[in-house]
């Protein structure tokens, strides 16, 4: 089987991408939540055939050795790999289906999946190259997941040479070996393999190319496969486990809707911020085909503020990613000539930043708030807690969209006013229901939200979570008294959102809250003790869910 | 396990057939670099035949993923980007029309919701700005006028303004320079202003105005409901 992996590992590591040139003047579509769907579906679906083969086990008393091999982290990860391969087999076939009319027709004028028609791979001065046919053969397109831009290659890298690393990581673990080097002899298992490693056959010595990237996705597949099971940290953050024992078999406790997925997606997969190593013939002209697009690059890697990075950030950013968090991934680079943004695009010294003014309203408790900064936040109070933006989005808004729920609490706590509307009429509560943030959202209900405030199209936060079918959030709404037969300006109530949606349990949960909420206990969806309609939320009423 | 590695093997056969077909595929696609495309130069009755394109699929949009209900405009993905700097914008962009290869030339058309209007017809108002595309880049904001969207009866009105060629070169007077062409632009503070008779917008950095008279010519939509 491991031979099948890491043969299945092999198109990955033929493929190239690169993220220097990419589609000017056009946006790509967050996929995001279209990965999480399809992960989600193949960890639903290896549950649930898991759950099949050991109930037939104990039916036909089946060993307690056999019993307990199907019942473990291993085998639910090795299930999870196939329904994962079934998914994403190739990224050439993935590429194709996110080119197909049906998917670009759900992201109106974005870009699904991106191909340039010049690569800096495609140069025709490097036709003597015979590493130059592999990487035109095999091709990567570049996506966009979770705010990263990155190849396609890295799905399959993740997939496959990521259970190959678990595999590894697994056998060095039963061992008794430390964590530490469990890891560290998984990731060189691969890194010595004349065929697998990005040193041999499917990296320098047949593309020139020795792809961090693509370490990086193989690292972030084994901690996801560890993360099934098991808590896993990414930077600051402890995930918890994707699943979690349900009897004999396994239950999925991620929501698909989470980021239980994309936080596996980071700027380490992006090869022009986590620059390649190049094999030195190519270096020279790589390094004049990147200063070509230097004006256009650096104008895409701005940072999210939508300033010019200046060398000095770009640099900062390559030794912030060769390392996973801290930990070693087999990060490699040139030592002298370098083909990075930092390296070709400031060859003349320059290093200014353009004028930071921000001329959008936003001052650096909004920007604390916007990235989930409590402490940042913290330190800048006492200030202006409603100060809007130019688009009307105060702090508090810019909490919501980060998602984290304390720093929404830290704000209303200090006085931040849970109704106001930005442009268009969208309240923070009616933003959070948008973004499926539960948790988010009960808080906000608890600092008085208004669970009827409609914004410019007559939307209720009633109608934004009818329509992800987020059960959790809907119920809280309903018991702090939304209404459910408001509709929207085109006539939409939010039953009819989530009958058109097919979201079941919602629109069971929308009928009986039309009753009040005895009827609403009665379907599912809360006891009147839970909260009643104008009654403070329980504390129980959301559990902390991944 | 031996099934899972019989499991293994089909797959890996699979996935080599595939590569082989799909890289094939994907080579033919994916070569050269074509010629340069003709400068611009758009006669006003060009301009409203892009613009109704815009605004075709835009109908289409309503119609398909919303059953004609303006609200799914606030569900579009792109406001959920964690790269977008202005998220709580709401954008409806159009692209590769009149492209004769897509990404390479035609135009893209963009039109950022300015807000609903008060009033017993729910009308929704646009600013659509037209961007001309030249050797895979966008190279010139051609045109930029209101557009004005009316449900009646669940059927779309539109009304679609006149350009203003002085409004045009007062707005691109406050582009970024060196930055890559982008309608609307990050930077941009687009807002609806009183005036009588019709519908006026104002980029307040530039002070660049436009108008949709009140008696603009409806056109009405194309798109199948």
């Amino acid at each position: 089987m491991l031979l099948a992996g890491a043969l299945s590992g092999w198109p990955a590591g033929a493929n190239e991408s690169e993220q220097y040139s990419l589609p000017l003047g056009r946006d790509f579509a967050d996929l995001g939540p279209h990965l999480s769907k399809i992960v989600h579906a193949a960890i639903t679906d290896a549950a649930v055939r898991t759950g099949d083969e050991i109930a037939d086990a104990i039916a036909n008393g089946e060993s307690p050795h056999r019993i307990a091999e199907l019942q473990s982290a291993s085998y639910i990860a090795d299930k999870v790999w196939g329904y994962l391969f079934v998914g994403i087999p190739t990224n050439e076939l993935f590429d194709l289906a996110l080119a197909s009319p049906p998917v670009k027709a759900r992201y109106p004028g974005l870009v699904t999946m991106y191909r340039p028609p010049a690569s800096i791979y495609d140069d025709p001065l490097l036709a003597l190259d015979i590493t130059k046919a592999v990487r035109t053969f095999f091709r990567a397109g570049s996506i966009s997941a979770g705010g990263v831009v990155f190849g396609t290659d890295k799905l399959v890298h993740f997939i496959n040479v990521g259970r190959i690393y678990h595999v590894q990581y697994e056998a060095r673990m039963s061992r008794g070996e430390s964590e530490q080097t469990a890891g560290r002899a998984a990731i060189y298992s691969t890194l010595s393999n004349p065929f697998t490693s990005e040193y041999g056959l499917l990296g320098t010595l047949s593309t020139g190319i020795y792809s961090n990237g693509d370490l990086a996705a193989n690292y972030a597949g084994m901690l996801f496969y560890r993360n099934l099971a098991e808590p896993v940290q990414i930077g600051a953050r402890t995930l918890p486990p994707i699943l979690e024992r349900d009897g004999a078999g396994w239950r999925v406790v991620a929501r698909p809707e989470s980021d239980f997925f994309t936080a596996f997606i980071t700027p380490h997969w992006n090869e022009a911020l986590n620059p390649n190593r190049y094999a030195g013939y190519t270096m020279g002209r790589l390094q004049a085909l990147l200063a070509e697009r230097c004006a256009d690059a650096v104008d895409w890697y701005r940072d999210p503020q939508g300033r010019r990075r200046t060398r000095a950030q770009f640099e900062s950013i390559e030794r912030e990613l060769s390392t996973y968090f801290g930990a070693d991934y087999g990060y490699q680079s040139n030592s002298g000539r370098k083909v990075t943004i930092a390296s070709v695009c400031f060859a003349d010294g320059s290093d200014e930043q353009a004028a930071a003014a921000d001329d959008l309203g936003r001052s650096d408790l909004w920007w604390a708030a916007r990235r989930g900064d409590l402490e940042g936040l913290r330190q800048l109070l006492p200030a202006d807690l409603d100060a809007a933006d130019a688009d009307g989005e105060t702090p508090l808004h810019a909490a919501v969209r980060s998602g984290n729920a304390d720093v929404v609490i830290e704000l209303v706590a200090g006085g931040a006013d849970p109704n106001r509307a930005a442009y268009y009429g969208v309240t923070p509560l009616l933003l959070a229901a948008a973004h499926g943030q539960t948790e988010v959202g009960v808080a906000l209900l608890r600092a008085g939200a208004d669970p009827n405030g409609r914004d410019h199209f007559g939307r209720t936060p009633l109608h934004a979570s009818a329509k992800r079918g987020d059960a959790e959030l809907l119920r809280a709404l309903l018991l702090q008294g939304a209404q459910p037969q408001l509709a929207d300006d085109g006539g939409a109530t939010p039953l009819e959102l989530a009958v058109r949606g097919r979201k079941d349990a919602v629109a069971k949960m929308l009928r009986a809250g039309s009753g009040g909420a005895t009827n609403l206990a009665a379907a599912g969806g809360g006891t009147a003790s839970g909260g009643g309609e104008g009654e403070p939320l329980q504390e129980d009423d959301v559990s902390d869910r991944h | 396990m031996s099934v899972i590695a019989t499991e293994g093997r089909l797959r890996l056969a699979a996935l080599l057939f595939a590569v082989l077909l799909s890289g094939g595929l994907a080579g033919c696609a994916y070569s050269g670099r074509p010629a340069l495309a003709a400068p611009n130069s758009l006669t006003d009755a060009e301009v409203r035949g892009i613009v109704a394109q815009w605004q075709q699929r835009l109908d289409r949009h309503l119609a398909d993923e919303g059953v004609g209900d303006p609200a799914v405009l606030a569900d579009l993905p792109a406001l959920r980007s964690p790269q977008a700097l202005r998220p709580g914008r709401i954008v409806f962009s159009a692209t590769d029309i009149g492209a004769t290869v897509a990404e390479r030339d035609g135009y893209d058309v963009s039109g950022l919701l300015l807000g609903r209007l008060q009033g017993a017809d729910r009308t929704y108002v646009f600013i659509v700005g037209t961007i001309d595309r030249d050797d895979f880049r966008p190279t010139a904001l051609v045109d930029l006028r209101l557009a004005s969207l009316t449900l009646r009866d669940g059927a779309p009105v539109w009304r679609i303004g006149d350009a203003s060629v002085a409004a045009l070169a007062r707005y691109g007077e406050r582009a970024e320079v060196g930055a890559t062409l982008r309608f609307p632009g990050d930077r941009d503070r687009f807002r609806l202003v009183d005036c009588l008779p019709g519908i006026c917008a104002e980029e307040s950095r530039s002070g660049a105005r436009w108008t949709l008279p009140v008696d603009a010519p409806v056109n009405q939509a194309t798109a199948r409901r």
